[in-house]
């Protein structure tokens, strides 16, 4: 029960300033080009932009080189990230690949597959969704039905995947399907990664317009696609271990706690604007929070880099991250009144980053593991399960 | 450095789990102060660990305080350490060794409370102060005040005053002092600010902060474990373990901005850093006291179980040397006083350690 794991003090080296100072000349000159603006956020899916962070050299930065790599830290990506998301940058089309299959094609992927797959990726080429939940299967991930049945020279996929973020833009899906019955004694085998191009004969995406109004998830619809052999990804039954190797990295991100970083901006721009007590205390408990925020994630990243796999901090960051994300809106809406927002002007992006913040804040707590998952994995790793 | 943490922080953990005996604790309550203890914590070099060494001091980093004082916090240890070390590192900096024995401190910030009259090394102390720590078991007591650009201190003697003995919620001494006209000899200190005290002992109480957090979760998922209902622990149960969930992620992130501000607190945005970690702890105070109180049941709400000495020591601390109320306000106007679109870059660069490492 050692929680003093949170000991790396967030603290920009000879290596990691420059690196910040040239992130930010960059998001400079974008927000100055129209780019992007504060209101745009991070959940924006824009390949242009992705193609110009990867021409940085800013996706897949921690792989190595012979795969589009630029070879450098866990620490030099965690500043890029915490840059490009605290400017509210559109980086959704790179991201899942960015952050999760890179690094799995790297540690389990074949030779061919980071051949053809990694540079790509780097250079903001081709976009990468996750299909892991089903109608039936959400948290219960290792309930999932879809299934691949052995055919001759690669898989036939039959099934349905739903809340698929962005499957009408990405090209190819990380899809996690059933291979063969679940068993009582290993509910977590049997099951396996492919890779999936959706252009495949036999699928059909259909839009899941989400509470915002805004369509980025998707259901997908499976009727015997073909996926070649060559396109399973690590082991086949190995599925499960292998999506659960990937979780320190999924959980302890700036973007567990980054959602609503412009809101707050904003928001503190207004109370600078109508000073009171009351309101200024409000600011400083969430600066206080925040600050907290990056100050562990900061130190899990340190641990990332010497190899170690911090699930348990890992999860205490998204659980205090999102509940975070989720106080906002809700604190922002204590001080901007319904009567104060309706007087906002059009170009005052108070407004619409409240609105968006409070439409988005119940997916902070559901999405990458709901808090009720997240705390289970928080109570396993206090021993009491 | 990390081996000088290693030795004096085992020394405490050895010193403090045998001496701060539940009957040590129920005794400090009844105003017995428990002299073996305290002569433990001078042998060991804890009450000075702050102050050079021409000073019987290790001059230790905060870092180093930090991780003592959390040891001291896990066991609830009923002297005035906090205000100790940092006295003796006051006077420490202020070139004037300190004698041996326990120090209240008290720093004059608001205009009710002590007045130091006169100018010159010869003062004259007058007025109330209405809740000093250990005020009356501290042989000395340390007044530090604004003097000019800079600050001064003061020692006086506690039999000088006339006591009016008090206790704060965890039933620590907080006595009313009143100085009725005593003459003190006055020292100017230019080395440090009225505020890096504040914040050294802000600093050193988040170290007995993190330290009975750190027991509330311990306590809680051990009762958890041990008590069986419905044929089964309760720690099997998702409703607990939720919370405890819940409690944990209130000490790591305690913890976590406790040592980043150790880093910092003598840095050029220590005054910042310190506010954000004081409103943290009020919310990890609030959340881990309710929680491990919740999850104890009524077994919890007794004098006999041990919890309480830790959860009405949290509670008092939240809001000790200026409340987190106050701390909040403070973060929030520093923040909003400057260009929003600068909020990132200042957050960023405040946790940037300034040669304090």
């Amino acid at each position: 029960m050692n929680l003093n794991n949170f000991t790396a003090v967030a603290h920009d080296d000879e290596r990691l300033a420059p690196l910040r100072a040239e992130v930010r000349r960059f998001l400079a000159e974008e927000r100055a080009a129209g780019a992007f603006t504060r209101a745009t956020g991070w959940d924006h899916w824009d390949p242009e932009f992705s193609r110009k962070v990867g021409a940085k050299g800013w996706i897949g930065m921690t792989w190595p080189r012979r795969y589009g790599g630029q070879a450098r830290s866990s620490l030099e990506r965690f500043v890029v990230t915490e840059e490009l998301l605290a400017a509210g940058a559109p980086v959704r089309a790179h991201w899942m690949a960015d952050r999760q299959l890179g690094p799995l094609l790297l540690s389990v992927g074949t030779e061919q597959q980071k051949d053809t797959y990694l540079p790509r990726i780097a250079r903001g080429e081709i976009f990468f969704c996750y299909g892991l939940s089903e109608p039936d299967s959400g948290s219960d991930l290792a309930s999932i039905r879809t299934a691949g049945t052995k055919v001759d020279g690669g898989w036939a996929i039959i099934g349905r995947k739903v809340w698929v973020g962005y499957a009408h833009r990405a090209h190819m899906m990380n899809l996690f399907a059933r291979t063969s019955p679940r068993s009582d004694e290993d509910r977590h085998g049997g099951v396996t990664q492919f890779i999936v191009d959706l252009k495949t004969p036999g699928i059909t995406v259909r839009p899941i317009v989400n509470l915002a109004g805004e369509h980025d998830f998707n259901e997908i619809v499976f009727d015997d696609a073909f996926v070649p052999d060559d396109l399973v990804i690590g082991t086949v039954g190995n599925g499960w271990k292998q999506v659960t190797g990937e979780l320190a990295h999924e959980r302890s991100g700036p973007e567990r706690w980054l959602n609503t970083f412009s809101l707050l901006v904003h928001l503190v721009d207004r109370v600078a604007q109508h000073p009171n007590e009351r309101d200024l205390e409000k600011i400083g408990r969430l600066v206080s929070q925040l600050w907290t925020l990056r100050q562990m994630s900061f130190s899990i990243a340190t641990l990332l880099e010497q190899g170690g796999t911090p699930n348990l901090e890992a999860a205490l960051i998204k659980d205090l991250g999102t509940l975070y994300d989720q106080e906002v809106p809700a604190v922002a809406r204590q001080i901007v009144s319904e009567e104060v927002r309706a007087g906002l002007s059009e170009e005052d992006y108070l407004g619409e980053l409240l609105d968006r913040a409070l439409y988005y804040s119940p997916s902070y707590t559901i999405r990458g593991g709901t808090k009720e998952i997240i705390r289970g994995v928080i109570a396993k790793g206090l021993g009491l399960r | 450095m990390s081996e000088t943490t290693d030795m004096i922080t085992d020394a405490a953990t050895r010193l403090f789990s045998e001496q701060c005996t539940p009957r040590v604790l129920a005794e400090a309550e009844q105003g017995v102060f428990p002299s073996t203890l305290w002569s433990g914590v001078e042998d060991n070099g804890i009450a000075s660990m702050l102050a050079a060494e021409a000073h019987g001091g290790i001059a230790a980093s905060p870092g180093v305080a930090l991780a003592v004082m959390r040891v001291a916090g896990r066991h609830a240890v009923p002297l005035p350490l906090a205000e100790t070390m940092v006295g003796r590192w006051l006077l420490s900096k202020a070139g004037i060794g300190a004698a041996t024995g326990p120090l209240a401190l008290v720093v004059l910030r608001r205009p009710d409370g002590w007045k130091v009259e006169g100018t010159g090394t010869a003062r004259v102390l007058r007025g109330t102060e209405p809740a000093v720590a250990w005020g009356k078991a501290s042989g000395g007591v340390l007044v530090v005040v604004r003097d000019g650009a800079g600050i001064g201190v003061a020692t006086v003697d506690s039999q000088r005053l006339k006591v009016d003995s008090r206790t704060n919620i965890a039933g620590e001494p907080r006595d009313g002092l009143t100085a009725d006209g005593v003459s003190v000899r006055f020292s100017p200190v230019s080395a440090v600010s009225l505020e890096a005290v504040m914040h050294m002992v802000s600093l050193c109480r988040a170290g007995l902060i993190c330290g009975a957090l750190q027991r509330t979760l311990e306590l809680s998922v051990g009762y958890a474990c041990d008590r069986v209902q419905f044929g089964r622990p309760l720690a099997k149960f998702q409703a607990i373990q939720q919370q405890l969930a819940e409690l944990a992620g209130a000490v790591a992130s305690a913890t976590a901005i406790a040592n980043a501000t150790a880093n910092v607190v003598e840095g050029e945005h220590g005054d910042l850093m310190i506010a954000a970690m004081r409103a943290r702890l009020a919310g990890a105070i609030d959340t881990g006291t309710a929680v491990s109180h919740q999850v104890h049941g009524a077994m919890g709400f007794t004098r006999e179980y041990a919890l309480h000495y830790y959860t009405r020591r949290l509670w008092a601390w939240r809001d000790e040397y200026d409340s987190a109320a106050e701390w909040r306000e403070r973060l929030g106007r520093a923040f909003a006083g400057a260009p929003a679109d600068e909020l990132w870059s200042r957050l960023a660069r405040i946790g940037v350690a300034s040669g304090t490492q």
